[in-house]
């Protein structure tokens, strides 16, 4: 018996320094990852996870056990959607007419036009926010054309960008991250700003601003497609001064985020990334020169 | 008749692997209703961090390479769903696992269960402490409130569930 009671102290024994062996060993990993490039080693495998977990959660939607409408809501719901969709039939009509107009006003002003991006429709099926990132998991991926750094936009304006791209989910990671940081200027002001995450779900600080020009109350900020990350022009919330420093009202946080557009960042290439063909080159010379002459 | 009415029930004839899986099964069922149903709420930083309750639970039971295991690889799962750096998870579940285990002898000789309850409590409170301290150091700086919701229903919900955490039949245990 005393030997029984010594072997069973010894395998307790065994068993707690392999547990606190392991504790440190997950401690020394953790530490690792500090440095990206050795955290990034760990992305295929949370790809793969944000594909289950989407296309779980698609599945279990489909058959919802927490759906409780009846025909009556449904009815009611299909009303109000034909009511707005006859409201919204009138207004592509003016903006068609609109379109068309303004294509003429650039042709006569000779207006370098933006191409309009080409994005993919997607669902936000769930969420993971946490102390380590408030992100948003959508049920698109690469397989529908999704790739990294595309911009996800819902109809109050940007929401995020992807930051994990699965075969057939994208991690969206929110305005309102820690990690976000956003160029963005004033509308109307111009000023230009950081937009820095990191401050709940409403605000947005708007750090590193060149100018000492204030904004003005209550415009939008705007993303100024600096750094390229971002198109320029994407509404991302609305200038409001609080205390003596001024923050972003997030549109984020005026709805839910449900359905969303995941964009392509427009890069512009610069002059010395895309140079002209050397004989395009040369005809402005020989113009000159005819100039001389 | 008296053997009879001594006749351990279907949950006490089974045996510790199946109490195991049954138990990882609860906690991965709980944690997909929280990913699937709740987080699109908003009210995911009230839902409990099932895995604790195996922590806690298997910890106060028997201290093994299985359970430590499972643990090590449920917390592998919370990292890859939470985002979190990989190992996160999985030693903040095996500081509950081995502090709950360090209260487990006494609390076998001790009738009142105060030795059990302080053990649980101190699982809890410990790993809760940890996660902070560990999670600070990682991010730089992180609000308590983020993680403290989750740790106090887990505490809170550890009660009613714990037999089924429990990986012996021992019943000096509960």
């Amino acid at each position: 018996m005393a030997t029984l009671g010594r072997d069973r102290k010894a395998k307790r024994q065994v068993v707690r320094t392999f547990v606190v062996v392991a504790i440190v060993a997950a401690l020394a990993l953790v530490l690792f990852q500090t440095a990206p490039s050795i955290r990034g080693a760990s992305q295929p495998l949370r790809a793969g996870m944000d594909d289950i977990v989407v296309q779980s959660a698609s599945s279990s939607r489909q058959g919802s056990l927490f759906d409780f409408n009846n025909d009556e809501e449904l009815q009611a719901e299909i009303e109000r959607l034909q009511v707005e969709n006859r409201q919204l039939a009138i207004w592509r009509d003016a903006a068609t007419s609109m379109t068309e107009r303004l294509q003429r006003y650039e042709e006569l002003l000779n207006l370098a036009s933006e191409p309009l991006p080409q994005g993919i429709s997607a669902r936000v099926v769930t969420e993971t926010d946490g102390p380590f990132a408030e992100t948003r998991l959508a049920n698109a991926g690469a397989l529908h054309g999704v790739r990294l750094g595309h911009v996800a936009v819902n109809t109050q304006g940007v929401i995020g960008r992807v930051i994990r791209v699965g075969n057939r989910s994208s991690r969206i990671l929110l305005v309102t991250d820690f990690n976000s940081r956003v160029p963005v200027m004033g509308e109307i002001s111009g000023v230009r700003a950081i937009l820095a995450g990191g401050s709940g779900s409403e605000f947005g600080q708007l750090i590193d601003r060149p100018e000492q020009a204030p904004f003005v109350q209550g415009e939008s900020i705007v993303t100024s497609g600096e750094g390229n990350a971002f198109p320029r022009g994407l509404r991302i919330g609305r200038a409001v001064l609080s205390g003596e420093e001024w923050v972003a009202q997030l549109s984020l946080s005026e709805a839910p985020v449900d359905f969303v557009r995941l964009l392509p960042a427009q890069t512009i290439p610069t002059p010395e990334e895309d140079p002209l063909p050397e004989a395009v080159e040369a005809e402005p010379e020989t113009s000159a020169e005819m100039g001389q002459r | 008749m008296s053997g009879f009415a001594n006749k351990p029930s279907a949950w006490g004839r089974t045996g510790s692997t199946a109490r195991l899986i049954i138990g990882a099964i609860i906690v991965l069922f709980v944690g997909y209703i929280g990913v699937v149903f709740i987080a699109p709420t908003g009210l995911d930083v009230f839902w409990p961090y099932a895995p604790l309750w195996a922590a806690v639970g298997w910890g106060a039971s028997r201290l093994s390479f299985r359970p430590a295991g499972a643990l090590a690889l449920l917390g592998l799962i919370m990292d890859l769903v939470t985002d979190a750096p990989v190992g996160c998870w999985s030693s903040i579940l095996l500081v509950a696992f081995l502090t709950a285990s360090i209260f487990r002898q006494q609390a076998l000789t001790d009738k009142t269960g105060i030795i059990r309850f302080f053990g649980d409590v101190s699982g809890f409170v410990l790993s809760f402490m940890f996660a902070r301290w560990l999670m600070g150091s990682y991010l730089g700086s992180v609000e308590t409130r983020e993680i403290i919701g989750g740790f106090l229903s887990a505490a809170l919900l550890y009660y009613p569930l714990r037999p089924l955490f429990r990986l012996t039949t021992d019943e000096r245990v509960d």
